[in-house]
Parts: C-alpha cells; structure tokens; sequence
C-alpha cells in the first residue's frame, strides 16, 4: 500500500516539491524541456529558400560573377521562350561573357562579349569611372521574323515572315564618368534574308518583290559606325521612380559589297520617370526618334529600318507591326504603387513610320492596362492588356520592363 | 495474537502512519502549488541561464522564409492572453533577454550616451579590411581589424552618397535607446575613415554568388563609392563591435528555441517582445523582424546559455540605409491587403491617408522621419511580426512608460553623439523623437488605468502615482476609487470588498480592522477621466504583511 500511494504521487511530489518558490517553479519547467530538447533544423522549404537568400542561389544559377550558367530568354522580340548555357567572368581585369540559346519557334543565338577593364560588378552604380573597351561577337539566326511591308499604310492581312541570319562584330572603346558614357561602336555586320519557316502565313518573298522591299534579295557585309552619348540619372538602387535616361547615336552603316545600301541613321531616345505622391505614383514618358538617311542613289534594307509595335513600343499591334526609314515613338505611363512588389500602370503610346520624319503624319494608337511584379520598380513579370490599336485588343505577358 | 501478527499489525500501522504523513505533505506541497503569490515573488530575475545550452547549433534564418511564413502563415499563438513572462507586478524581470534600465531607475545622461560600448571613444584611424560583408547585407560595407583592438573584428558600414549620416546615425541612435531601454545591443561606435588608411589584409575574402573569393581593390572602391564623406574627404562609417560569445543564429518572434531549454516562455509572448512594436513605432523601426536579431552562445558559471540581442538599426529613423526610406514604410506592410484592394480599384487615386498630410522630412542627414503622418496605433513594420500582433493595452502601457522616461534632454544628447554636420538635421531627428515619443505616450498610456508604483505604508497609507500624467499625456481627472478586500493567498480569492474610498488624489488609507487581521490585502483602484475610458477599469493591487509592513506583491492591470 505504501509502495502504491508513494508510487501514485511520486511525479506530483517531485513537482510540488520543486514548485516551493517561483524560481524553482521555473526551473522545474526549464529541466522538463532540458529533458526533450530537439535540435533546430530548417524544413525543406525553408533550407531551399535559406540557399536562395545566403548563397544566391538563383543568381548562381543564372548571373554567377564566374562560371557556367544558365540562360533564360532575351533571345529577341518574338523569338518566343528559350534558352541555353552561358559561361561569364566578372572580374577585376577583364569581364568576359559568351552564351549560347535557341527557342521552341527556331530562333538561335550565340555571343560572347570581353570588356577591359572588368566591372566585378553587376551592380551599375558601383562601376569605376574611366575609359574601357568593349568587344562583342554574335551570330543569330531568326527564322520567323514578321513582315508587313514598309511603310505607315502596311495592312495587318500581309502578314508574312522571313528568315534573318547574321554576324555582327564590334569594337567599342568608351569613356564613363558618373551619369556620362560616352563612346563609339566600331562594327562589322553580315546578314542574309531567308524564307520565313512560319507556316501559318506566307514567307516574306512569297507575296513581296525586291522593288518593295529593299534588302530582300541581296545582303551585302556593312561596316558601322556608331558614336554615342548616355546620360543616365535614373537608378533604382538610389530612387526607382525618378530621374531620366537620354541616349543620343549617330550610325553610320556602309555597304562594302554591292554599294547599294549604305545609309545612316540617327537615334534619340529620351525617357523620364517623374514621381510624385511622395514617389508611390510615377509618370514615365518616353520619346524615340529614328531617321535613316541612304546615300545617294543607295536605299535603306528592311531589315535595318526601325519598327514599330509588339510589348516595348505600341503595344496594340503585333511585334514588327510596322516599319519604314524613320520612326517616332510617344509612350507615357501612369504607374502607381500597389504594395511593395506590385505596380499597376495605364499607358498610351502613339507614334508611326514613313521615309522621313516630317512624313509622319497619322500616328498609330493605343491605350491600356498593366500589372508590374518585382522588387524596386524593376518589373520581373509584366502582364500588359492593350486596347485602342485599330486591330484589336493584345494581351502581352514579359518578363522586364516596358521601358 | 502472536508476536508475528503483532509485528504485521504494527508494520501495517507504520505504512499507514507513513503513508498518512506522506500524504499530507504532498497536500501540503499541492497549497503551495496553488499559491497566488510565492514566498520569492516578485521575482526581479528571470533566471533563464540556469541550465547548460551549450548543446544549440547555430541556425540563421531565410530572410525569405521568414517573410513567407509571417505573411501566409500563422506561426504564432494569438490567444490574448497576459505575456507569460512578466513577474506578479507585471513587469518584466531582468534576463537574458533583457535588463531593465531606464524602466526602474532615473539613468544619467552620461550612461544613456555611452550605451553598451567598451569604449568610451574608439581611436581608430588605420583600419585592415578582413572580410566583405555576406552578400545578404543590402548596406555597403566590409569588415575590419584596427590596430588598436587586436583581433576584434568590426563591421564597418557606410552612409549613402546623398544622406550623409543617415544610416550610421540611426544605427548608433537606435543603438543607445535599445540599450537604454534594456535589450541586448552590440557596441557601435561613429568613425570618420580616411580611405587612403583602408588596407586589405593578404587573406581577406569576400563571398559572391559563385563562392567565396579575394576581396580586392576594386571591392573596397566600390563600397567607397557608394559612401558619402566629410568635407575633409572623410568617410562615415559606423563600426560594429560584435560582443563575445559563439554565434547562434537568429531567434525568431514566435515559438521557442528547441534546442536551448531555458527557452520556455513562446517568444509571441514575450512581453519585451509584443512591447518592442511600441518603441519601433516610435523609431519607425519597420524592419524589426526575425533577420534583424542574434544570438550568442555565452559562457558564465561553468555553462553556456543565449544571450538575445536586437540587432541593426541602420533602417531606422528614416532611413533605409541605402537611401532614404520610402513614404510608405511604417505605414503598410509589403503586402498590406487593404491598401493593396484599395490602390488596386482605385488605379492608384484613392491616395492614403498618410500621404496626404503635409509631411515635413528632414533634411537629407535626417531622412523620411515625420511627426504628422505618425499614428502609434496605425503603425507597420515591413511584414507581420507576430509578437507585436499580440500586443495588448497592458504591454503597450509597459512599453509607452519606458519612452515616456527618455527626457527631452536624454533625446537630445543621444542624437548629438551622431556629431551632425548639419546642426538641422539634429534638430529635426530630436523633434521629431520627442513629438513621437508624446503621441506615444498620449495613446498608450491613456489606453489603461495608468496607475503605478502602489505602495502600502505599514501605517496603511496607500500612495500610487498616475503614470499618464506623470508624463504630461493626460489632464487630471475626477479621482480614484479604492476598494480594499482580504486576500487569501492559497486560494487565490479575495473576500467582498469591505470598504470604498472615493479620493481626488493618489492617495488612501487603507481600513485599520483589515490591516490588523489579513496577512494579505488587496486594493482595487480605479480612476476616472471623462476623456479616458479605459482609466476606469480596476487594477488589482496586492500586498503581503512583511516583518516591518507591507510589500507590494502583485498588480493586475488587465487580467
């Protein structure tokens, strides 16, 4: 009996007897957990993200500083989804860059770039200011690229597609100093226009004649030259919703087989980010300017004249919707804060092609809507909804920024 | 009866004796389980390194998972009760979480302004860079050796190009006023670095997304850029003097520890955790989360406990460390649902609130820190922290009593040990410390019956003092009404009221016939303020008949 009644109350005994003052009340709870300790470890999730956050997982993956990585996208407007393997090096003497994708719809591109001094940075803010060359190699090959014909006037019903391979080379030596980069692009180009392997719609030289489309028989090897001005306030390190991006070139491309179609063209792209609201709202306005210029008795190829429409400039028709020797392009976006990863925006764009400048006449329209996900204003995910282009209403998924 | 049937009997009377006198005192020992108020209550320390723990391993937190869990997730238990780790006069006892300082005592000025430092001025001109910061870190920096502390490691950070002291003095500012108000803080001390006295150590290294490699010059010159300097081409630079002990990790505002087993209070109810919204608020602190902490593995007495700190104020005061911090922080959260409904429908016209009144920032030195758009209540850190969810009246109240004791003069001299170049950015952080610190004060300490400090005179004099107009945050109201009741400590009841006082002070007499009976008394105070509701509910105050009179046991404030 006595061992049963001891037995019984053996545990409360023990507890009561240590629960005499507050403190040995405690600690009796603090040996009762000493007693079932369980180490810390991270659940899969949390071990997955913990890599992603501390060792940079996803840059590792595919925006290492050293070493192979993957390639996702950025093939070209229209190319479609693809990717491919890339190897990069961002260091102190030399950056140096080469990557290789292909898409689903056919599209490939291979290149590689070595600029001296290196960056070590992705980071544009911390470059070193000074001089620095850049070389640049690429070969594409675009099977598909649309066409309409040239001019303002092009109906959406001559839909057709042709093929566009080329390799370009070039030397840019340059200087930077803070907002300023300044330089110019030394460059060798040799492309070739083939048959559109669309097959939902005509190839380009099916329903069109080189009479009127320049270019589209011959393609000779182009020498180009290119100085540029940059000056560049807007940073999204410091202020993603304010300051501006003004980009001034002058390109002169010289026909060196078939003197036929040198030209040059000149190129003004203005882009200011005005906040207000204490900086949740932005009006983004953006003004581009093209205008080649051939030389006597040459014409300008088509496949080297500024285009219009598809998700970057009047986003109500489709990509390469119209083109011609001169653009001009009016953007301008309400975007406004929705929560710290989320924008939403309203847009209109306007502009039109014709051979000059003071040609444009008409200009082209559309207006819409817009949802922006990313971090600082930088848009990792955009989905666009365009109305008010005469030819219907265009829902447009991208992975960057409109401008 | 035979000699054996006598020795059974009496061996059977013995158990039962036996068993009998084990009985009650297990009966006994079950009273003293069930006391209301222990002999050592009280308690004034927490004593939370008692066993060994040195058995923890480190474990850093995903700044991502974190974010996810809190947001999506309910990793915390809401259920509103009391914060479970304040001792019977509803104050938190000292810990390894926390001294209290400013909270009980009248701190000089002189210990306000040194903060934690081991130094009372770090002389260091000459600074070895061993190491790049993780590449987590968002402010740009490095860490370093000077000569001068053989060994120790320092994080130096700097200022942005544009904001000049903007980080590093909120870093120091937020330093000293946690560690006055009683948490855990590194030493942080403000120097001025000539760049040309920045070397780098032969095996400095730095970690990048490919892995680990020589942190070079181009290393240093980029965080360099992106610092601002003094007018002799000097570089701010706050360096951080990390405290001894083996690093643990973070520790999160949930849940306990697992593995550390003096961790038994969950820390959603933890009252200097739930409180800590209350002086984030205060210091626009929107990035207090889990990431923002440490923990040390410390040694004393022969074994090792943690020892919690809070840690990283460069995103405080306005600033965002990198620049200043934007509008909408300490306002909404990063995904805050209803403002992101309402600028969603609206297309963005259905502008806050808090961005329509006029704001008045400082200057580039002194960031987006504003008295007008500042509502305590209202208040967000960047995601949901769910110890500050927990918050309740009674832990606001502890934590508005701790800044409602920061002294105008206190403010000002912490702000000045940032040595502003710019006299108007001083300025304009202490005003605005100080006008934030009243709006504090207005809405919590109101929040409650403010009544402290209760004191039971062995002539039976009761004197307490209103804290709300202790602190200028109220008018005088109508009075107080004091009931008085015996208190039977093992049943925890208390006995009908046996007499009521209406008073106009803070002041009664407590009936003689029930102090000359009770060996515990209770007094049930409420005051009245026509403006303040709340002051109107009871606060239960206990007393314990000691050798020379009477002790303040217990204070319930909201049950």
């Amino acid at each position: 009996m006595l061992l049963l009644i001891i037995a019984a109350t053996a545990d409360t005994a023990s507890i009561a007897a240590a629960q005499t003052t507050r403190a040995e009340a405690d600690r009796a709870k603090r040996e009762a957990k000493a007693s079932q300790l369980i180490p810390e470890r991270r659940s899969k999730i949390e071990a997955l993200l913990f890599k992603i956050d501390e060792d940079l997982l996803l840059r590792s993956i595919f925006n290492p500083p050293r070493g192979i990585h993957a390639r996702v996208g950025g093939i070209g407007e229209g190319a479609g989804f693809g990717g491919g393997p890339g190897y990069q090096f961002i260091g102190v003497p030399f950056d140096f860059r080469a990557s290789a994708a292909a898409s689903l719809k056919g599209y490939f591109i291979a290149q590689g770039s070595l600029r001296f001094p290196g960056t070590q940075s992705e980071d544009f803010y911390t470059w070193a200011n000074g001089p620095y060359v850049e070389v640049y190699a690429r070969r594409r090959d675009f099977p598909q690229e649309d066409f309409y014909g040239i001019g303002p006037d092009s109906s959406e019903d001559a839909r057709s597609n042709f093929a566009l391979r080329d390799t370009f080379v070039r030397v840019t030596p340059a200087v930077r100093r803070g907002y300023l980069t300044a330089g110019v692009n030394l460059g060798y180009l040799d492309p070739s226009v083939g048959s559109g392997t669309d097959t939902r719609m005509p190839s380009t030289d099916e329903i069109f004649g080189p009479e009127e489309v320049p270019g589209l028989n011959a393609q000779p090897a182009y020498g180009v030259i290119e100085p540029f001005v940059e000056f560049a306030t807007f940073d999204r390190a410091i202020n993603d919703r304010a300051g501006g991006r003004y980009r001034l070139s002058f390109t002169r491309h010289e026909d060196r087989d078939l003197d036929q179609f040198s030209f040059s063209r000149w190129d003004v792209d203005l882009r200011q980010f005005i906040p207000f609201v204490h900086d949740t709202h932005t009006l983004a306005l953006r003004a581009w300017a093209s205008s080649s210029d051939p030389s006597e008795g040459d014409t300008v190829p088509f496949y080297l004249q500024p285009t219009l429409g598809g998700a970057y400039s009047l986003r109500g028709f489709r990509t390469f919707r119209f083109r011609d020797r001169s653009a001009l392009l009016l953007q301008a976006e309400y975007r406004w804060r929705i929560n710290e990863f989320v924008e939403g925006a309203l847009f209109y764009d306007t502009g039109a092609v014709g051979p000059e400048l003071g040609d444009i006449g008409k200009l082209e329209r559309d207006y819409g809507f817009g949802l922006r996900a990313g971090v600082r204003g930088a848009a990792g995910f955009r989905l666009d909804m365009a109305f008010g282009g005469r030819e219907g209403t265009r829902f447009l998924v991208r992975f960057d920024d409109v401008f | 009866m035979s000699s054996d049937r006598l020795r059974a009997a009496a061996a059977a009377v013995a158990a039962a004796v036996i068993a009998t006198g084990i009985g009650v005192a297990l009966a006994a020992q079950s009273a003293r389980l069930s006391l209301r108020f222990f002999p050592d209550d009280p308690i004034l320390r927490d004593d939370d390194a008692a066993l060994d723990a040195s058995g923890i391993k480190e474990r850093e937190l995903s700044e991502t998972y974190d974010f996810l869990l809190n947001t999506f997730g309910s990793p915390a238990d809401r259920a509103p009760i009391r914060a479970s780790n304040v001792n019977t006069l509803d104050e938190v006892p000292d810990s390894t979480w926390f001294t209290n300082r400013i909270g009980i005592r009248d701190l000089p000025v002189a210990e306000i302004v040194r903060g934690p430092n081991k130094f009372e001025r770090l002389e260091a001109q000459d600074w070895i860079v061993v190491r790049g910061k993780s590449p987590g870190g968002f402010q740009a920096g490095f860490r370093a050796e000077h000569p001068g502390d053989p060994g120790q490691v320092y994080q130096l950070e700097v200022d942005p190009v544009d904001h000049p002291q903007l980080a590093t003095g909120a870093e120091l500012i937020g330093t000293l006023i946690y560690h006055a108000l009683g948490y855990f803080v590194e030493d942080v001390y403000l120097v001025r670095v000539d760049p040309a006295r920045i070397t780098i150590a032969d095996k400095a290294t730095i970690r990048d997304a490919s892995g680990e490699r020589r942190f070079n010059q181009r290393d240093l010159e980029a965080v360099l850029r992106q610092a601002a300097r003094d007018r002799e081409g000097r570089v701010y630079m706050s360096a951080t003097r990390f405290h001894e002990g083996l690093p643990a990790g973070n520790f999160e505002y949930h849940g306990t520890r697992t593995d550390d087993p003096n961790d038994i209070h969950p820390h959603e109810h933890r009252r200097e955790l739930r409180a800590n919204r209350v002086f984030c608020a205060w210091l626009a602190h929107d990035d207090s989360r889990a990431i923002n902490t440490l923990t040390l593995l410390v040694a004393a007495n022969g074994r090792k406990h943690v020892r919690h700190y809070m840690y990283d104020f460069g995103a405080i005061l306005g600033s965002a460390t990198r620049f200043a911090e934007p509008a909408t922080s300490n306002h909404e959260t990063y995904l805050d649902k209803n403002a992101s409904l309402a600028a969603l429908a609206s297309f963005g016209f259905a502008v806050p609130r808090y961005l329509r009144v006029a704001r008045a920032d400082g200057p580039p030195s002194a960031g987006a820190f504003d008295s007008t758009s500042f509502d305590p209540v209202r208040w967000k850190p960047n995601y949901p922290n769910p110890a500050f969810s927990n918050l309740r009246p009674d832990d606001a109240f502890w934590g508005a009593r701790l800044v409602s004791r920061f002294s105008d003069a206190a403010i000002r001299a912490i702000v000045d040990q940032v040595k502003f170049d710019d006299p108007a950015a001083a300025e304009h952080i202490s005003r605005v410390l100080i006008e934030r610190r009243d709006a504090i004060a207005r809405v919590w300490l109101n929040d409650v019956n403010p009544i402290v400090d209760p004191k039971l005179a062995a002539d039976g004099t009761l004197t307490f003092t209103n804290a709300a107009l202790a602190a200028r945050a109220a008018t005088p109201g109508r009075g107080y009404t004091v009931s008085w009741a015996r208190f039977d400590n093992a049943s925890g009841d208390a006995a009908a009221a046996l007499e009521t006082q209406e008073v106009t002070e803070p002041r009664a007499a407590a009936p003689a016939s029930l102090l000359s009976s009770a060996d515990f008394v209770v007094a049930t105070i409420r005051a009245h303020h026509a403006d303040h509701p709340s002051w109107d509910q009871p606060v239960l105050v206990y007393f314990r008949r000691t050798g020379s009179g009477w002790q303040t046991v217990g204070i319930v404030r909201l049950p």
